[in-house]
């Protein structure tokens, strides 16, 4: 994804002041001038593009494969993110609210950071199952059965 | 205790080879070099054997079985196994092991990578 640039229009979005918080945490988590991390792909390098990547995927996958965004609660509190976002964009999140995905920006943004949350969560949990299988697989001698189910080729 | 020096992904393959059950059968060590371990003559001079034909399932077996005397060695072993086979990013290790970020996760799997190059070689 390109870096974001000084010339895209700013926007104003208002985001659930739980979820706002979340993304603080994941650019924290994330550590994006860690060169160890550069080597693993990662997509964003600000919290606009993190946005926009999260809102654009979201969107992507809803119009492309018709999967439906998580059931979470964004009546709750909103703060103010700013954000930088491109007219291609815009247009792309403006066809899918017509298209019924969400009310408004901020409804659209804000179900796409919940829906973001939700799949981390879920990776998380699978490898930590994962790992914990795999950890008990290889504290058992002669294992190898075990270990390739867990890992498998 | 030494510092080992190898490729991350020849030792991929390796650990690739083994949870395929493709170490069984003990690999030719080919034409080695007296006195330098894991180099063998080719045409052109020196040339690396693949740890993948240098060691077999008994080999990787035996470095995991010292790797078990420690339970902090195990865990980093995990993680290297999940990143290098299972090819989990480093960052959903991080979130699965309750780590702060990912450079928590990736030197965890460089010390359990290494821990286990360092038993594997001292077999020689």
């Amino acid at each position: 994804m390109a870096r974001s640039t000084t010339y895209n229009p700013k926007a104003n979005l208002l985001v659930c002041e739980s979820l706002a918080n979340r993304i603080k945490a994941e650019m924290e988590f994330l550590n994006l001038d860690s060169p160890l991390l550069k080597s693993e792909a990662v997509a964003f390098h600000s919290r606009s593009e993190m946005i926009r990547y999260i809102t654009d995927s979201f969107v992507e996958r809803w119009l492309q494969f018709d999967q439906p965004p998580v059931d979470h609660d964004i009546s709750e509190q909103r703060v103010n993110l700013s954000c930088q976002i491109p007219a291609s964009t815009t247009q792309r999140w403006a066809m899918a609210m017509g298209k019924g995905l969400a009310n408004s920006r901020n409804d659209l943004v804000n179900l796409a950071i919940a829906d973001y949350f939700c799949r981390e969560d879920q990776t998380a949990r699978a490898v930590e199952l994962q790992a914990q299988q795999l950890e008990s697989a290889l504290s058992t001698p002669d294992n190898l059965a075990a270990i390739r189910e867990v890992l498998p080729i | 205790m030494f510092t080992p020096l190898y490729e991350v992904d020849d030792l991929r393959y390796l650990l690739q080879a083994w949870v395929a059950k493709n170490l069984d059968s003990i690999n030719g060590p080919g034409c080695a070099v007296p006195g330098l371990p894991g180099l063998e003559q080719s045409h052109s001079g020196l040339r690396a054997i693949p740890l993948r034909q240098r060691f077999d399932s008994k080999d990787v077996a035996r470095a995991i079985n010292e790797l078990r005397r420690s339970p902090a060695d195990l865990r980093c072993f995990t993680a290297a196994l999940l990143n290098l086979v299972g090819q989990v990013p480093a960052r959903d290790i991080a979130r699965a092991f309750g780590l702060a970020d990912a450079s928590d996760a990736m030197r965890l799997i460089i010390i359990g990578r290494d821990r286990f190059m360092e038993e594997l070689l001292s077999y020689g």
